[in-house]
């Protein structure tokens, strides 16, 4: 009936599950150890191996900070999501209990 | 039909999911050199020769405990930082608290790696580093917001005319909250303090780049066996297994609120 009980559970879902996978670092390091070709595959791997191995912090937290930015529209449409539907929208209510 | 075939879909996708927990399980009962000799769908006797190993070799036995305890550690610092806060979130209306919120949500949407190199530092500059303590504490980035946004929720459950009637029954604010609150929000606390264990117990990135060799989690020990020159694999087979304990026992305790949690609170 009303759709948004449907879309919103959904969106939810979506968006932690986008978070979650911008923070896939797991998987890689433990199928290729440092890389297939030495080299690193994800943005998390290039961040933690700049900090951990070659010792550049000022390096990696550049690369962190621009991964921050990129992240905040997520953050944003999360915030959205989860907190901001709660006011006024009924059928945020109705989903909510 | 319909019926019949969604049934169908299931089962395969019940397969899809649980072959590598089988293959796990098939490799942890099997000694090395059958491993390496061939694939073979099921053990040819069992083995428990990799769990022995495991439970012995003080390397892999510390590696679980040591997980273990950080994930014990935070999960006790996250509740005692979280439900005082929860309770301000969830009672007052303060200027910012909206923001407050938001800010805690993104400490839980941005990827953790973007912390790893503050938290390499500040775990080097005060000599933290290889401890308990710089992993617990680096696991409260996820486990304290976690904790606030579920417990926040659990408590506005709970009604405010419950705490203004134990205040004017002479309660002072302390006991109320330990006499009354708590236990009216009990199944909640469980439930959040089993996520946070959770949540610490899987992470692997802050555990592995914050310890070296005292305080390395099970996970460390099991990459490091498996980019050696001769990996053990069934031995890590088997040290995956067990480490999938703790989940299996929280995750069975938690089943009814597991969807809570998963939607940070929202039902």
């Amino acid at each position: 009936m009303e759709i948004s009980a449907i879309l919103l559970p959904l969106a939810i879902a979506a968006v932690f599950r986008v978070a979650d996978s911008l923070a896939v670092y797991a998987a890689p390091v433990a199928m290729f150890g440092d890389g297939p070709t030495e080299a690193p595959v994800l943005l998390t791997q290039h961040i933690a191996e700049t900090a951990l191995d070659r010792f550049d912090v000022g390096a990696a937290s550049a690369v962190s900070s621009l991964y921050v930015v990129a992240a905040l529209p997520l953050v944003l449409l999360a915030y959205g999501v989860i907190a901001g539907c709660r006011q006024g929208d009924r059928s945020c209510q109705r989903g909510r209990s | 039909m319909i019926v019949t075939l969604r049934r169908v879909a299931l089962a395969a996708y019940a397969v899809f999911l649980l072959t590598p927990f089988y293959w796990m399980v098939n490799l942890s009962f099997q000694p090395n050199n059958d491993i390496l000799k061939s694939v073979e769908v099921f053990p040819h006797g069992i083995s428990h020769k990799n769990y022995l190993t495991v439970l012995g070799d003080s390397v892999w036995a510390s590696g679980f405990f040591n997980g273990l305890i950080y994930a014990g550690l935070s999960t006790i610092i996250a509740l005692a930082v979280a439900l005082p806060a929860a309770y301000a979130i969830s009672r007052r209306r303060f200027r910012g608290r909206q923001v407050l919120l938001g800010w805690l949500l993104a400490n839980r949407m941005v990827p953790p790696v973007v912390f790893v190199a503050v938290y390499f530092e500040a775990a080097r500059a005060t000599a933290l580093f290889d401890s308990y303590t710089a992993v617990a504490l680096a696991h409260c980035l996820f486990t304290v917001p976690l904790a606030m946004w579920l417990l926040r929720r659990y408590m506005d459950q709970v009604s405010r005319h419950l705490d203004e009637a134990a205040l004017l029954d002479g309660f002072s604010f302390s006991s109320f909250f330990m006499t009354i609150l708590l236990p009216a929000i009990r199944p909640g606390v469980t439930t959040t303090a089993a996520f946070c264990f959770l949540y610490s117990w899987i992470e692997f990135l802050l555990a592995r780049s914050l310890t070296a060799s005292n305080a390395a989690p099970l996970t460390t020990t099991m990459i490091d066996a498996a980019n050696s020159s001769e990996p053990p694999w069934g031995t890590i087979a088997a040290a995956a297994v067990l480490s999938l304990l703790p989940g299996l026992v929280i995750v069975w305790a938690a089943r009814h609120h597991i969807a809570t949690v998963l939607s940070f609170g929202r039902r």
